[in-house]
């Protein structure tokens, strides 16, 4: 396992980009659709926030692809605006990035929970495991 | 006991994996029309699942994680989301199958047309996704659909020329008044009736939702020794029942009505009941199972909450994914489409997007960073890699057979 916030050098494409993120409960939230740099005093670029949702990953796409995203974006949810996650609330990146509750929660997606407001929990059975 | 009912997992997956209504489709038509001479299909077919399922059980033991999270991992998003549109167009066609075959059989039973019986299908789907536990699920489902050993009893009951009957298990070829392209092509129906890709990503997830941990990894791979090839046989009942049935009188076979035909000349209106019974045991296994692939694979792409495990209020996107592709899957077959023609089509497409299914399974297996010492040692490389040569060749030419053929009439 690899503490985060130690290191000084990595690989974005292989240790980062399309991992899973959860939290330390291990819930879901995401996954690094993209990542953000910023600019240091010293001139370097340091990686300063993952960011996650639908719209983020769309960015990284193109030609059919994005637009058949665009389009689903468009139809199931107006409400996958990228989320960041800053770098300072990641716990470990392994196989998953896990990052603090308060990050996660900074983080949920609006459209798992208007799904689960508007539809799911309206349905009776919705509180019970099945 | 509960090491008995710990196979139950195994033995759903194969019930509803393995034997689907497309299996019981193709298997009663090669019966009927070529005996046992595509039984060496049906064994290919078999070891090839049982090596994949292998890997994918191997793969949720090892990382904690199924399959699909790990494909947009190595693939890079834009390979994956290719994959996960033929995934899931192949997986809904399966869905929208089962749905129909379901429907016959109760039409079958009920002489009231299929169409009538969609919706009530659909809703009780849906109300077993919400509310049956996973665990209840695989033993109710894993028993009960046991009853269709009823075909290899009838075989047995019919008492054939076992001698005959072994010289077609071996003859490797169609018989003489056959077309070899027609061959073929139900050669790669059947294999992908035994290999439908949604096979090793309900297994994988199943797992997850099982709670797999490493050490595990054995039981599992007892599961899918025990359970696929169980699954194998009860499809070459069915192969058999009709062969030794229905080729001596030249009929073909293009009805449920014909599939469960063997079982009734043999036992009369109660067998009939219990084979039809069974066939729709097997349907409503692998309906649940295609409805919840639909979820897995797009719930693991975007990195949604899933799992039957959690309350549905925790993984809402998952829960309408699910519900929304069962939606789809009942309006197809409410227009009244013949639900053999979706099974032979789903079959096609299925035999077609094999390879995207089963690379990345073969690529992640063997990824060491993921896997440490489970990662495929060369016994499961050689299987897998001798599987993946069939695979290829069952999808290149499946198009090609299936327009030289005019899907196999």
């Amino acid at each position: 396992m690899t503490h985060w916030p130690d290191r000084h050098e990595f690989d974005v494409y292989a240790e980062l980009l399309d991992r899973h993120i959860v939290d330390e409960d291990r819930c879901s939230v995401g996954k690094v659709d993209d990542v953000e740099f910023t600019l240091d005093a010293q001139g370097r670029w340091r990686l300063s926030a993952l960011v996650t949702g639908t719209a983020a990953l769309h960015d990284r796409l193109h030609g059919p692809l994005a637009g058949i995203l665009r389009l689903l974006l468009r139809v199931l949810d107006g409400r996958e605006a990228p989320r960041r996650i800053p770098v300072a609330e990641i716990v470990s990146v392994a196989a998953d990035v896990t990052v603090t509750r308060q990050g996660a929660q900074d983080a949920a997606s609006p459209s798992e929970q208007w799904w689960r407001d508007r539809v799911v929990a309206r349905i009776p059975g919705s509180d019970r495991a099945g | 006991m509960n090491r008995i009912l710990g196979l139950a997992l195994g033995i759903l997956s194969s019930i509803g994996g393995f034997v689907d209504v497309g299996d019981i489709v193709a298997s009663g038509t090669i019966g009927a029309r070529y005996g046992l001479s595509l039984l060496w299909v049906l064994v290919l077919g078999v070891i090839g699942i049982c090596c994949y399922a292998d890997m994918s059980g191997r793969i949720a033991a090892a990382s904690g994680r199924p399959v699909y999270d790990l494909i947009r991992e190595r693939l890079g998003p834009s390979a994956a989301m290719v994959n996960l549109g033929a995934a899931l167009l192949v997986t809904l066609m399966t869905l929208t199958a089962q749905i129909g075959g379901i429907a016959l059989i109760f039409e079958l039973a009920s002489d009231i047309p299929h169409v009538v019986w969609v919706v009530p299908i659909g809703l009780v789907l849906w109300l077993i996704i919400w509310r049956v536990r996973f665990q209840r699920l695989e033993k109710i489902i894993g028993l009960s659909g046991l009853t269709v050993l009823v075909f290899s009893i009838a075989v047995w009951w019919l008492e054939p020329d076992w001698g005959s009957l072994a010289a077609q298990a071996v003859a490797f070829a169609p018989p003489p008044d056959e077309a070899l392209p027609t061959y073929f092509f139900f050669a790669v129906a059947l294999f992908a009736a035994a290999m439908t890709p949604y096979e090793v990503f309900f297994f994988s997830s199943g797992g997850i939702e099982d709670g797999w941990k490493r050490k595990d990894h054995r039981s599992q791979r007892v599961n899918v020794m025990l359970g696929f090839p169980l699954g194998g046989l009860l499809s070459l009942g069915i192969m058999a029942a009709t062969a030794v049935a229905l080729r001596p009188t030249g009929m073909d076979v293009s009805t449920l009505g014909q599939v469960v035909l063997p079982v009734m000349m043999a036992f009369g209106v109660v067998g009939a009941i219990v084979a039809m019974f069974g066939l729709m045991i097997a349907c409503t296994g692998a309906a649940f199972e295609t409805a919840m692939t639909c979820g897995y694979t797009l719930a693991q792409y975007f990195g949604w909450t899933w799992g039957k495990s959690l309350r549905p209020a925790k993984a809402a996107r998952f829960h309408v994914a699910v519900a929304g592709t069962l939606l789809i899957a009942m309006v197809i077959v409410q227009t009244g489409l013949d639900p053999i023609m979706i099974t032979e089509y789903s079959l096609v497409f299925s035999a077609l997007a094999l390879p995207l299914t089963y690379i990345p399974v073969l690529v992640v297996a063997n990824d060491c960073e993921y896997m440490g010492d489970l990662a495929n040692g060369k016994v499961a490389n050689f299987f897998g890699v001798l599987t993946m040569a069939v695979i290829l060749v069952a999808s290149v030419t499946s198009i090609p057979l299936m327009i030289m053929t005019g899907t196999g009439a």
